[in-house]
């Protein structure tokens, strides 16, 4: 196991790339839902205004 | 199949069907990370001569694919925007820079990273390098300019001329390792009936590779959700959601 | 748009074209090197004439335009200072520069048939 967290002496550029790639993917597909979450609560605040 | 094509183009219907889909690109973008990721960096044995640092082929060469792909997909929608003024292909061309120019980002370093111990530097000025370096500034001048314009209908056919005039760089970059004498390596696949490497190597890199365009699919369906709410914010259907 | 960009060449590319000469004496630049500097000043410049066209009419509405202009342009010019410099290297060294100029000449018949259409849909777009 330890092995293979080496990566045969070059961990220091294998396991970055790959962390680095999954915050990425991670990122473009967080930031977009959030965003998509704040503009439906701005919808139906703008909903329950144009009620009362 | 054009009145298909007609409907899935009308900002409601495909609102609703993007978010129909995203469940299930979701879990199929995962099934094949996870594959990916498996046959990369546990099934397939090392390389004779990089050792295990060549590991990072399985993120580098998809995400270098993946940032041409998008490329060329943006000046697709460049055309259909000029031509017929579609509203989804503005949207989708727009939806797809930022998505662009993170795997471009990813492809330049992670191939900085895997540059380090096999030439012995970060960063050459080499052909293959630059261009691709150049293909994130030309993302960068899609968002910038977008940014820029106000009225969004206006910035849409701004920024479809501009993917299309960059455009031309992509076949630069292809082949400019054919061109030049460079550090980079040849491309890692370019014949599938004879490849250069054994498969348990290039299989999770066509594994990697598909995931990564379920993943493109899947935030571009994300993004394009957010841009067409903040669009139509006044229009009939995004009232009646 | 081709008589425009041609005027502006005049005013931009022509001068460094006569000066050029100049500054490779007093830079001391090999004899063998000097055409092909030239040869390349001649083709580069309208190249970068045309693209830039492009980008000012991208561009020309806006407020922050200027810094927007460079992002847009700077990364389109960089094939063309990449193969003219190679040209010029290989050149000083006595190798063969024929490849680096058809390359060059093609991005010049390219430019000249892509830039006059894009230019003009771009200003359209940018004043309507």
């Amino acid at each position: 196991m330890a092995e293979f967290f080496q990566m045969g002496g070059y961990a220091a550029f294998v396991w970055p790339s790959y962390a680095l790639t999954m915050l990425v993917l991670w990122l473009n597909w967080y930031l977009p839902r959030k965003q998509h979450e704040k503009e439906l609560r701005l919808l139906k605040r703008r909903r329950k205004a144009e009620k009362q | 199949m054009f009145l298909w094509f007609h409907k899935l183009g009308s900002p409601p219907h495909f609102y609703r069907i993007a978010g129909k889909w995203i469940p299930w690109l979701s879990w199929i973008f995962l099934a094949l990370l996870l594959a990916g990721l498996y046959g990369g960096l546990i099934l397939a044995p090392p390389d004779y001569q990089q050792g295990e640092s060549y590991r990072i082929i399985f993120v580098h060469v998809p995400s270098a694919w993946m940032s041409l792909f998008i490329y060329v997909v943006m000046a697709f929608c460049g055309i259909v925007i000029i031509v017929w003024r579609m509203k989804l292909a503005e949207v989708v061309l727009i939806s797809s820079a930022p998505i662009g120019a993170s795997f471009t980002f990813l492809a330049l370093v992670t191939g900085s990273l895997w540059g380090k111990p096999m030439w012995g530097t970060y960063w050459v000025w080499d052909a293959r390098l630059t261009s691709e370096l150049i293909l994130l500034f030309l993302y960068l001048g899609v968002i910038g300019l977008h940014n820029a314009i106000e009225d969004k209908r206006v910035a849409a056919r701004a920024v479809a001329i501009l993917a299309l005039v960059g455009v031309v760089n992509i076949p630069i970059i292809h082949y400019s390792v054919e061109w030049w004498h460079s550090l980079h390596q040849g491309a890692s696949l370019s014949k599938f009936d004879k490849p250069s490497m054994p498969p348990s190597m290039y299989v999770p890199i066509l594994i990697m590779a598909l995931a990564f365009q379920v993943y493109y699919v899947l935030a571009l369906f994300h993004k394009c959700r957010v841009e067409l709410l903040q669009r139509e914010r006044n229009s009939k259907w995004v009232g009646e959601l | 748009m081709l008589a425009k960009v041609c005027a502006h060449w005049l005013v931009t590319g022509l001068p460094l074209l006569l000066v050029a000469p100049l500054l490779a004496e007093m830079l001391g630049m090999s004899s063998q090197a000097q055409p092909v500097l030239l040869l390349t000043i001649l083709i580069g410049t309208p190249i970068l004439s045309l693209i830039g066209a492009i980008g000012v009419a991208l561009t020309v509405g806006l407020r922050k335009g200027g810094i927007i202009l460079s992002l847009l342009v700077l990364p389109l010019y960089v094939p063309v200072l990449i193969f003219a410099a190679s040209a010029i290297e290989n050149a000083a060294m006595g190798f063969d520069v024929s490849a680096q100029i058809y390359m060059l000449l093609a991005f010049l018949l390219l430019s000249l048939s892509l830039s006059p259409w894009a230019t003009a849909a771009a200003l359209r777009m940018s004043v309507s």
